[in-house]
């Protein structure tokens, strides 16, 4: 079977910044690959391409065989329509660094929007599943309450919730325990790591290397807009070929005497 | 003291219900005509924008009283007859509307960009996600500006007295030409004005807390 995500050569500049250069790899389906590397070093932008709230300039990236952002005519890229991009965005769930609740709204309002103005869900059937995702992230009782009444864990996971509600084929997960207080880091990659379990295709953009380590099937190490080394957690962790992954990780385990 | 009071009240009361009339109207407009401008003037379509921008900007370079002349007085040369009132109410509101849109814009680019990231990550276009997430949230933040706006409108009112339109201001002349106490009757107008603007100001404040996203 193809990959459900294949990125080829994508670059990416912010102005005279270039972020991503010739970003090359693939995710296989249920696949949890987890991107490390040095802030600026591009994995947000990366993580933002797939699925194009950054747009890429030149590659290509394939969302489960589809060329997204982009109609390729006579080998040009194309930039797609706006409607055709929010559907292709369905598919693909992102979790963020600062949540990005809707604040004017409740837990449940949050989580069944998109279910019912997006994908047309009923909204009986949408609060349903609403329940039930609220449930296997532990919030159950913060239904009707307003996100700020939340703590930053809690937030994390009614994030989580929101995204699955959309039934995406695919979870993007941005630094989402960075922001969090050390207490509350747990809870948050507790429902990652459940989710990783359930088969569901993440790709992950963390600092936290244990967490990595217990639930990546592939790690990827970018340094300066590149991908400079990937494989399994043993092979990248324990045994890294380039000086700059091992200055990288040489950092972190310096981190934890201190 | 407590006799002039009593005398002068009637034909004071008269002007204060008109002023209460224009302000509401006036208000009611100008919310209309600002929201909506204000949400055209962050849209993609750089023509619109273009457009919102050249009557803010048109607008706010002008004194109230010199728009409200040029209403009365130039419309007329192009047929079209407008009487004091409506052409009164025409530029509180136009006047209004371009402050309004001002505080929409601002509060609209004063959300976190997570916001449209996250409605966007969930498929929503861009008026579904303006309808749901953006408006409804830089509506709550333009709240107490927009009070702010309302009471001026209500005190903008006070100058459509000079082109003969009977409110709280032109009575309080004519009452203090009557009685000769023009200190006493402004007085009592200026009381009339405060109570309506202290009133609008608790409104204000009420809403505030209601809308407030903890309760």
């Amino acid at each position: 079977m193809e990959p459900i995500i294949k990125v080829v050569n994508v670059n990416k500049s912010f102005g005279n910044l270039h972020v991503l250069k010739d970003v090359s790899f693939t995710v296989e389906r249920g696949e949890a690959v987890v991107v490390i590397g040095t802030s600026g070093c591009g994995k947000t932008t990366l993580l933002r391409c797939l699925n194009f709230l950054n747009e890429y300039d030149s590659g290509e990236i394939y969302i489960d065989g589809e060329l997204l952002g982009y109609k390729k005519v006579n080998g040009k890229l194309h930039r797609r329509s706006e409607e055709e991009i929010a559907k292709s965005r369905e598919e693909v769930g992102i979790v963020f660094q600062s949540f990005n609740l809707f604040p004017h709204m409740t837990v449940l309002e949050n989580i069944i929007l998109s279910p019912t103005y997006v994908r047309k869900i009923e909204k009986k059937k949408a609060i349903e599943t609403a329940k039930e995702l609220l449930d296997r992230v532990g919030l159950l009782d913060k239904l009707d309450e307003h996100p700020v009444r939340l703590s930053g864990g809690q937030q994390q996971r009614v994030a989580i919730a929101r995204a699955l509600a959309m039934q995406p084929k695919i979870m993007l997960f941005d630094e989402v325990t960075s922001a969090l207080d050390p207490e509350l880091v747990g809870e948050v990659l507790a429902v990652m790591k459940q989710l990783a379990k359930s088969g569901m295709t993440m790709v992950i953009v963390t600092h936290e290397m244990h967490f990595a380590k217990d639930v990546a099937n592939r790690i990827i190490f970018m340094d300066d807009g590149r991908i400079v080394e990937q494989g399994s957690p043993k092979e990248v962790l324990s045994t890294p070929k380039s000086g700059r992954l091992q200055a990288f990780l040489k950092r972190f385990t310096e981190d934890y005497f201190l | 003291m407590f006799s002039l009071f009593v005398g002068t009240f009637p034909h004071l009361a008269k002007g204060a219900v008109n002023t209460l009339y224009f302000s509401a109207v006036c208000l009611i407009l100008g919310l209309v005509i600002g929201i909506l401008s204000g949400i055209l003037s962050v849209i993609p379509s750089k023509i619109i924008r273009g457009i919102i921008f050249a009557y803010i900007y048109l607008i706010r370079g002008i004194p109230l009283l010199v728009l409200l002349f040029l209403t009365y007085y130039m419309l007329p040369l192009f047929g079209i007859d407008l009487n004091a009132g409506i052409a009164a109410a025409a530029s509180i509101s136009i006047y209004t509307g371009a402050f309004i849109s001002e505080i929409i814009r601002a509060a609209i680019n004063s959300l976190p960009g997570g916001q449209t990231d996250a409605a966007k990550s969930l498929g929503m276009e861009y008026w579904l996600y303006m309808r749901k997430v953006i408006v409804p949230q830089a509506l709550r933040q333009s709240l107490p500006p927009i009070v702010n706006i309302a009471l001026m409108c209500i005190k903008f009112t006070a100058l459509i007295s000079i082109i003969s339109v009977n409110d709280l201001t032109l009575a309080g002349k004519e009452m203090s030409e009557v009685t000769l106490k023009p200190f006493h009757i402004y007085a009592e107008v200026a009381l009339i004005y405060f109570i309506f603007c202290f009133s609008l100001s608790r409104l204000g404040l009420y809403l505030e807390k209601r809308l407030h996203y903890v309760h």
